[in-house]
């Protein structure tokens, strides 16, 4: 059962915060979200499956080999952050 | 009340490699921040890893080198979590199908043999670097991507000395394998210490405190040290333990809650879509196995059976893969092998720590040792003498012949040529000789005294006073 207390809870845990109504909203969607995984719960002898991860099976597919670098350049990789000192991306302060 | 204590560890090794795990950028430490970065590292929308073969490789090797069983495919998962130091939400890793499971690893422990068993080793990706300040924190990327190979072992190690014994170990193997350089100092290796107290001679397991992110293996130490004593006095008091992870503080040398079992993150892994499996062909498989070195615990055990070492100085030889190869391949010229091991462990790596430089920065090379040891067994020179003539080498950069013959060290070993000295001495002093009685030792002293002054301490004294004693004879006889 969802509710707009497991809803906090949630969003406490992925770190974020949302307004009252857009809790409300939430709690609303979620309505048809379950609907939708119902119609996955109706499928009747999946047990002995394994999920499917990848479409097809492939034996062909080659690894990288390490023999060269490519870096791109620290500037332009900067130039999206809000706050930077030196070449360092600056946030508020964070310790688990 | 006395209780038994289990230990697991779960061991983050950075590995060496070109290129990061997922991505082109250097794997190579810099100072500057947020240059060794790409797209990928900084996650991107839309971004593809890669999987570095080379890095499969090394991972491949420390499964085998674990005696891990090792799956048909490599396939990885994300663990989704929100943190600044992880730019995409989530880290690659491989929970469901980890490189290697149900390995082991025999360490010794003191002089007891001690089988580890390794629950997995799988790969993943190191995060993002965190600085912080007063007010704010900084982020440096670098690291991010970084090829890492966690270990976790099964709870079943019983004492502190039994987890510090198997981290040296592990820690040794990623040396001899040459997957990292495993520098604590630099946060190659970090470790996770999971640590639970039962009564003692219960069956059943106690609850388990999980302590993260420590950076030595000293901390390691210090850590079950403080969390040991904390779980006893919470169990004497009759208190329950709670299910919990830990942070280890090295100021304090005390450990502090983190967070509890409710607030445990929930990681939801699935499968990671943007890397498809990887067959790890038999081919690729027996080519590690082949490259495989001889490990330090093997090394150890056969110094002890081969060659008659004691432990400890085949272990202190087997601590360092150079050193065991330096004393090998000296052994295997030949030379006895206590012989090599005492100028090894003491004259050698005495050298080198006061030093502070490692065996392939030394100038005393095998060659060198395997000729002073050669002068050493020929009699040419005495054991005291060859002590000098080996400092005096390392200090001028000189081989052992050039020193010796230099400085005119060489024992005369020719028994004519002492005899002719042995002649001289024995005219120079007639009157003492006549009444020379072999049951008194001080006299024969006496001579072996004038002769080996006479020939300026190079004659050998063994060869001396065989021929002291049959001229002597033939001196009293006449």
């Amino acid at each position: 059962m969802i509710t707009k207390d497991k809803l906090k809870e949630y969003a406490e845990k992925l770190m974020f915060r949302l307004e009252e109504e857009q809790y409300d909203t939430l709690l609303k969607e979620f309505d048809i979200i379950l609907e939708q995984m119902k119609l996955i719960e109706d499928i009747k002898e999946i047990d002995g499956i394994e999920p499917m991860t990848f479409p097809f099976e492939l034996d062909n597919v080659k690894p990288r080999e390490d023999d060269k670098v490519e870096t791109i350049d620290t500037e332009m990789s900067l130039s999206n952050a809000k706050e930077k000192i030196g070449t360092e991306v600056k946030v508020p302060k964070v310790v688990e | 009340m006395e209780y038994d204590v289990t230990i697991g560890l779960e061991v983050h090794c950075e590995l060496k490699s070109t290129s990061k795990v997922f991505s082109p950028s250097p794997n190579t430490y810099s100072e500057n921040p947020n240059t060794n970065i790409s797209v990928i590292d900084l996650g991107f929308p839309g971004i593809l890893p890669v999987v570095n073969k080379g890095v499969i490789k090394k991972a491949l090797t420390v499964a085998t080198a674990l005696n891990c069983e090792t799956p048909e495919y490599m396939i990885f998962d994300r663990k989704n979590y929100y943190y600044p130091d992880l730019p995409k939400g989530y880290q690659i890793t491989q929970l469901h199908h980890p490189v290697g499971i149900n390995g082991y690893l025999d360490v010794y422990v003191e002089d007891k043999v001690k089988r580890i068993y390794i629950h997995d080793t799988h790969l993943e990706e190191d995060t993002a670097s965190l600085d912080h300040y007063d007010k704010y924190s900084l982020i440096d990327y670098n690291r991010c991507g970084v090829p890492l190979l966690e270990t976790v072992t099964e709870p079943c190690m019983h004492s502190i000395d039994e987890a510090l014994a198997f981290l040296e170990s592990l820690k040794r193997l990623f040396l001899y394998t040459d997957v990292s350089d495993a520098k604590t100092e630099l946060g190659q290796i970090r470790c996770d210490v999971n640590v639970s107290l039962a009564p003692k001679g219960s069956k059943e397991l106690g609850v388990k405190v999980e302590m993260k992110n420590i950076n030595s293996f000293y901390n390691v130490k210090m850590a079950l040290e403080s969390e040991i004593k904390r779980q006893t006095e919470l169990l004497n008091n009759g208190m329950e333990i709670e299910m919990e992870t830990r942070r280890y503080d090295e100021a304090t040398m005390q450990t502090y809650r983190m967070r509890s079992k409710e607030e445990a993150i929930d990681y939801k892994y699935f499968i990671e879509p943007n890397i498809p499996p990887i067959k790890l062909s038999y081919e690729l498989k027996n080519e590690v196995k082949e490259a495989l070195p001889e490990l330090a615990f093997s090394k150890i055990t056969r110094y002890i059976n081969e060659y008659g070492l004691s432990l400890v100085d085949a272990k202190t030889i087997a601590k360092d893969k150079n050193i065991a190869t330096y004393y090998e391949n000296i052994v295997n010229k030949g030379k006895d092998p206590k012989m090599v091991s005492n100028w090894v462990t003491t004259r050698v790596l005495g050298y080198l720590s006061k030093d502070e430089i490692t065996i392939s920065e030394f100038n005393f090379t095998e060659d060198k040792m395997i000729e002073l040891l050669d002068f050493i067994e020929s009699g040419k020179i005495s054991t005291k003498q060859a002590k000098d003539i080996f400092y005096k080498c390392i200090e001028e950069n000189k081989t052992p012949k050039k020193v010796v013959k230099e400085s005119g060290m060489e024992q005369i070993t020719d028994e004519e040529e002492i005899r002719k000295i042995v002649l001289e001495v024995l005219d120079e002093n007639s009157d003492v000789a006549k009444d020379y009685n072999p049951e008194k030792g001080r006299m024969l002293d006496f001579f072996i005294g004038q002769t080996m002054k006479k020939s300026r301490g190079k004659a050998n004294p063994g060869v001396a006073t065989k021929v002291l004693k049959e001229e002597l004879l033939k001196y009293t006889n006449q």
